[in-house]
């Protein structure tokens, strides 16, 4: 069982690309995704690239020495500000191509 | 370098396999992507030290040996070997830059500190340039250091700014020594101890004192038209960039406005400030050129032993007084004391 086996517990998953040298705001340009919105085969694309994207980002140090990384936050609540009920970082350099889509292309690349 | 360590089987064909490959070529793909996980551990800073020792020539004490790559717009590293030390200028704006300002930083370190090079036992200085496609950033892997070109209309190329190749280069000192924890306070002091000493090298390369300094991190890489003066300013932290395309700059200047957040590492980049702040204050209070005073204040800090992994400012406002004391005593000390008080850090 990994932690993005199922992903119907959640109703958002939101990508960012932080850290840098540069680390502004304006740069970070947030994407959301509506579980409830996904078809079946998007959900399980979605798990295999958050898997994909967790097993590179434990080998790494994503951030350290200025170096960009991807963060991906899923919610329960649909709304709100409320802080994330799953997240994880995955180094830009490093990305799958499938986590890479999320953030620049604001798409689930299928399987 | 790379190619001693590289699978292969590329990790993207594996994963391409393990996803679509047919039957036991499938299984067989993500077994071996398993097995692949559990043998690629992190390599310490030193083990990865000792790389660059085995695979590049050391310098004599006193001289850089710098080697400049292009990565001609892709992101392997270190790129193609462009330049070695003492070679012949290209006609290349980037790889001149970045070889001398690598030199210029060399020379800080080493004239002003006593430490030969990055480890302080004559390591390399690789570099490499022209990295990705308009690439906005630059950075220490660990191994080396990289700068992307900029996209030309916010950015310009990441050499451009002499106080932005030793912020880097700064980094791997910093993971050398006190080997700063890249989150939260740690993170920021890690941060902030590149900024330092990228400013400090900036003024000693201009012979500025500290009146005459504008105290600006990356002063040189924003676009025409772009509404910010630099990426950070350690007089006015806060005050750097207002811009459409960027936001605000986050920074605070004083603990009061300290940013509790898990996004940047937690902040590093953003609580930086204060301890920037701290510094600023302090050598403005000194007088002369920064490097002489506070800058040796702050390397006797970063290389001291009591200073951990995960120390907080705190812990490192603490360590900067004892070694003011030390040095320089009291008179210096109640400075030091006084600047980290002003942005809401002492007893």
């Amino acid at each position: 069982m990994t932690r993005f086996e199922d992903l119907s517990r959640f109703t958002r998953v939101c990508i960012t690309r932080e850290g840098g040298l540069v680390a502004a705001p304006g740069l970070m340009r947030p994407r959301t995704f509506d579980v409830v919105e996904c078809s079946s085969d998007e959900q399980n694309a979605l798990c295999h690239w958050l898997n994909e994207g967790e097993r590179i980002g434990r080998e790494a140090s994503p951030g350290r020495g200025d170096q960009r990384y991807f963060r991906i936050c899923l919610y329960k609540d649909r709304d709100g500000e409320a802080s994330p009920d799953e997240e994880l970082n995955v180094p830009e350099d490093a990305a799958p191509a499938g986590v890479k889509a999320l953030w620049e292309e604001g798409r689930i690349e299928p399987l | 370098m790379t190619s001693r360590h590289a699978p292969v089987i590329p990790p993207h064909m594996l994963d391409a396999l393990a996803r679509h490959g047919a039957g036991h070529l499938k299984s067989r793909a993500q077994n071996t992507l398993s097995i692949d996980q559990q043998f690629r551990q992190p390599m310490s800073a030193r083990a990865k030290a000792s790389l660059i020792h085995q695979n590049y020539p050391d310098s004599a004490p006193g001289a850089p040996a710098r080697y400049i790559f292009d990565a001609n717009h892709q992101t392997r590293l270190p790129g193609e070997l462009v330049l070695e030390e003492g070679g012949a200028l290209l006609d290349d704006p980037q790889v001149v830059e970045a070889y001398e300002d690598l030199g210029a930083t060399y020379r800080f370190f080493h004239d002003v500190m006593g430490r030969h090079s990055i480890d302080g036992e004559g390591m390399a200085l690789l570099g490499t340039v022209h990295y990705g496609q308009e690439y906005q950033n630059a950075f220490w892997n660990g191994e080396q250091m990289v700068f992307g070109d900029g996209d030309g209309e916010v950015f310009l190329p990441f050499t451009r700014a002499l106080d932005v190749v030793a912020h880097e280069l700064t980094h791997g000192v910093t993971e050398l020594t006190a080997g700063l924890e890249y989150r939260d306070q740690p993170g920021a002091l890690n941060e902030s101890i590149s900024d330092v000493f990228g400013v400090m090298v900036k003024q000693y390369a201009r012979g500025e004192d500290v009146t005459q300094a504008d105290w600006l991190i990356g002063a040189d890489l924003l676009a025409e038209g772009v509404n910010g003066k630099a990426l950070r300013s350690m007089s006015a932290p806060g005050t750097a960039y207002d811009d459409p395309m960027l936001g605000k700059d986050p920074q605070p200047a004083h603990m009061d406005q300290f940013v509790n957040t898990r996004s940047d590492n937690g902040g590093v980049h953003i609580n930086s400030g204060i301890p920037n702040h701290a510094f600023y204050l302090i050598a403005m209070e000194l007088g002369g050129n920064s490097w002489e005073t506070a800058g040796q204040i702050w390397y006797d800090t970063l290389t001291d032993e009591r200073l951990a992994s995960d120390a907080q400012f705190i812990d490192f406002a603490g360590l900067t007084m004892a070694h003011a004391t030390q040095r320089f005593g009291q008179r210096v000390a109640e400075a030091v004391m006084n600047g980290w008080k002003q942005v809401g850090i002492g007893p």
